[in-house]
């Protein structure tokens, strides 16, 4: 049991976390393509429930709300989802919503869809079902659970993934700060100096390159995230977001990897401990062979968010072409226990085992990789 | 043998890969908003000349309607091909070109390259894109005389003019008939094309009971529809190995109606490999493999046999290269 005192500068130790998340290091990424201060793709769906939730339409009625992806096979997904009915029942009535979405299988049969019914019975919370998995792949979604805070505008304030220890002091605090009941004034200035706006004209080609990339049409996307970049010098996205398409195509015309890099380094230069810019020039270098640089990025973006897998997935390639396979055994190991249906980890982890010889279950796990791509595929993007 | 829990494993996941074989080979997932049988909603655009082209006015022949975007590498290479068919086929057929990008680039000079082969339409606002759910150009839609939708070919591979060449052969009426005679088609092959698809759709859901009812009727409403039997063999292979003899019998119903059917072919494999005839399962998986622009289901397969026929190592090659292939796309 906690006494006051200890309680007094826990909240104080979570406010100065919460502060130094902005001020030196960033929060724990939990979306490949999204952060603080973006707008959240908007979706509709039908809840267990049958009822039609929209998500925009329920942030504009809160004053904060919670978007949790989570599965009944991830340990940590109950306890985060836990704390969040305890928060929703003691914040009711002041503007607090949280909307979850699950992720279980790209295809729930109506066996699990029971599994799912009665996993979340205990809470007064929308559960959406993530048909094809196409939510998680818009967001973008690193591990599982992951969670991001939006505002009444539907702009994102918080991230955070796994939730790993001090997440709950965060979350609780970043909700109280939207709602205006935090008893730190430090907490609500954190919040809006996260809260960064690009300028209108360079968000508009951002969200249209958006579009054009999720519409598999990433080369048209070039010229708007050219201009967005040009636009905002000051921000990162755009040059990430464009070295992640030059990245994409570069199997085709491997001359693009040096562009990817060149963009990464000044979104380096922009905001030096990014993890998802360490992240992707991490996997740059993969691609280009230089994997004691890679490892040595990734570890770079590591040592900022433990949880964030695509650095993980990045040191594990390049560990397996190091041939030192029982480091890129732990790397694998780790990014799977946060995301265990990820075929490209499931593919890195099978390299690991046929590396030590094991066949047998490197032809399995590869086989499964196969299996959840297929799934994701056959099942179509709505 | 592979023990009880290997071989469910193998059975529970087999579906989703038959599934995407069936959406690579034969459904129309470059048009989310069409099912082959379906009749192709109209549309009027305008040539950058300003003149009006209707769908409708190009009733009477086969048509082949090219979703496009100008300066992109593969709707090249498919105009390309387009205007290099062989000559029997390309009397066969009417070319209409369909650019999502009119407003991208020196349209007239584009446009130019295909004059004399292909009739060029701009869709301003892509809102036929839209209609037809195409959301990745090239696709490539073949329409029946009737105007009723063949087949598609989604995007460019080096199997697109052999893909291209069936599908007009087909929607005008070649295949396993008598070609002097007009094509009319078989009394229900509308309900079975769409309890096929109904079948693919359930399958791809796990739900595989359902997915053998919906085949089941898909045979009832055609029996001379040789998809609707491969369909069903292969399902039942899915539900389990003791259907090994219905889904034989579905194989080779399915071969002696199109011989060229690859899903028979990969179902009559599955039948080898569960009789211990690995070799023969595998020669006909690699052959699969090499005739299919999306191989990578067939690769998946030949990854199963291998490791049901215990080499793991070549069932880790195998499943290597579908994994590729997946990426690649």
């Amino acid at each position: 049991m906690k006494t006051a005192a200890v309680r007094r500068l826990a909240r104080s130790l979570a406010a100065l976390a919460v502060v130094g998340l902005f001020a030196r290091v960033p929060a724990a990424e939990a979306f490949k393509f999204l952060e603080e201060g973006q707008k959240a793709p908007d979706f509709s769906a039908t809840d267990l429930a049958g009822q039609p939730v929209r998500l925009l339409e329920k942030a504009g009625g809160a004053k904060a709300l919670a978007l949790v992806f989570w599965a009944g096979w991830s340990p940590r997904s109950k306890p985060m989802l836990d704390d969040l009915s305890a928060l929703a029942k003691e914040r009711e009535g002041k503007g607090f919503e949280v909307l979850t979405v699950n992720v279980e299988h790209e295809h729930p049969t109506p066996e699990e869809v029971g599994a799912i019914r009665a996993f979340a019975a205990a809470w007064s919370f929308p559960v959406v079902l993530d048909e094809g998995l196409a939510l998680y792949s818009r967001y973008g979604v690193v591990a599982t659970p992951s969670l991001a805070v939006l505002d009444a505008t539907g702009t994102i304030r918080y991230v955070s993934s796994s939730y790993s220890s001090g997440a709950r002091e965060e979350l609780r605090d970043t909700v109280d700060g939207l709602l205006g009941i935090a008893r730190d004034k430090a907490v609500v200035l954190a919040i809006k100096k996260r809260d960064y706006v690009p300028p209108k004209k360079a968000t508009l080609h951002y969200q249209k390159a958006e579009v054009l990339i999720q519409r598999g049409m990433g080369k048209k996307a070039v010229k708007d995230l050219e201009e967005a970049a040009t636009l905002d010098p000051q921000w990162p996205e755009p040059r990430i977001a464009l070295a992640a398409v030059y990245t994409a195509e570069a199997h085709k015309q491997p001359a693009l990897l040096a562009k990817a890099e060149t963009l990464l380094k000044e979104a380096r230069d922009i905001r030096p401990r990014h993890v998802r810019t360490l992240a992707s020039l991490a996997e740059v270098w993969v691609r280009q062979g230089r994997y004691e640089e890679a490892v040595a990025v990734a570890d770079e973006a590591l040592g900022i968010d433990r949880s964030f897998t695509p650095a993980l997935l990045a040191k594990a390639r390049s560990l397996v072409a190091l041939k030192k396979f029982e480091a890129a055994g732990a790397a694998a190991d780790e990014a799977l226990a946060l995301d265990p249906r990820s075929p490209e980890l499931l593919a890195v982890k099978a390299d690991v085992l046929a590396g030590a010889g094991d066949w047998k279950q490197a032809a399995e796990l590869l086989r499964k990789a196969v299996e959840i791509g297929f799934a994701r595929s056959a099942g179509g993007v709505p | 043998m592979p023990n009880r829990n290997a071989r469910g494993g193998l059975l529970t996941f087999a579906v989703l890969a038959f599934a995407a074989t069936l959406a690579n080979t034969v459904g129309a997932s470059a048009f989310r908003g069409l099912k082959v049988g379906d009749a192709c909603p109209e549309f009027v655009l305008k040539t950058p000349a300003g003149e009006e082209r209707a769908l409708s006015s190009l009733r009477g022949k086969v048509a082949v309607v090219v979703f496009a975007n100008q300066g992109q590498q593969k709707s090249e290479q498919a105009l390309e091909a387009l205007s290099a068919l062989k000559p029997e086929i390309a009397a066969k057929c009417n070319v209409l070109v369909v650019v999502g990008n009119g407003d991208e680039g020196d349209l007239s000079t584009w446009r130019a390259r295909w004059a004399g082969r292909a009739t060029v339409v701009v869709d301003p606002s892509r809102e036929t894109f839209h209609r037809y759910g195409v959301f990745v150009a090239p696709a490539t839609a073949v329409v029946r005389a009737d105007g009723v939708f063949q087949g598609e070919v989604s995007g460019y591979s080096p199997a697109f003019p052999a893909e291209l060449e069936r599908l007009v052969r087909d929607a005008s009426g070649e295949a396993g008939g008598d070609r002097s005679e007009p094509w009319v088609e078989a009394p229900g092959r509308g309900e079975a094309r769409k309890e096929t698809q109904n079948a693919r759709v359930l399958a791809a859901k796990r739900r595989l009971g359902e997915a053998v009812e919906a085949a089941r009727r898909a045979v009832a409403a055609d029996g001379s529809f040789a998809g609707a039997h491969s369909v069903l063999g292969n399902l039942l292979l899915d539900v389990s190995d003791d259907n090994r003899g219905e889904a034989s019998a579905a194989f080779q119903r399915a071969k002696e109606l199109n011989p060229k059917d690859g899903d028979a072919q990969v179902g009559v494999a599955r039948v080898k490999a569960l009789g211990g005839d690995w070799a023969g399962a595998v020669a006909l998986l690699e052959e699969a493999a090499k005739l299919n622009p999306k191989p990578q289901a067939v690769w998946y397969r030949l990854g199963t046999v291998y490791q049901r026929a215990g080499n793991d190592e070549k069932a880790l090659e195998a499943f290597r290269k579908a994994f590729a292939r997946m990426q690649a796309e």
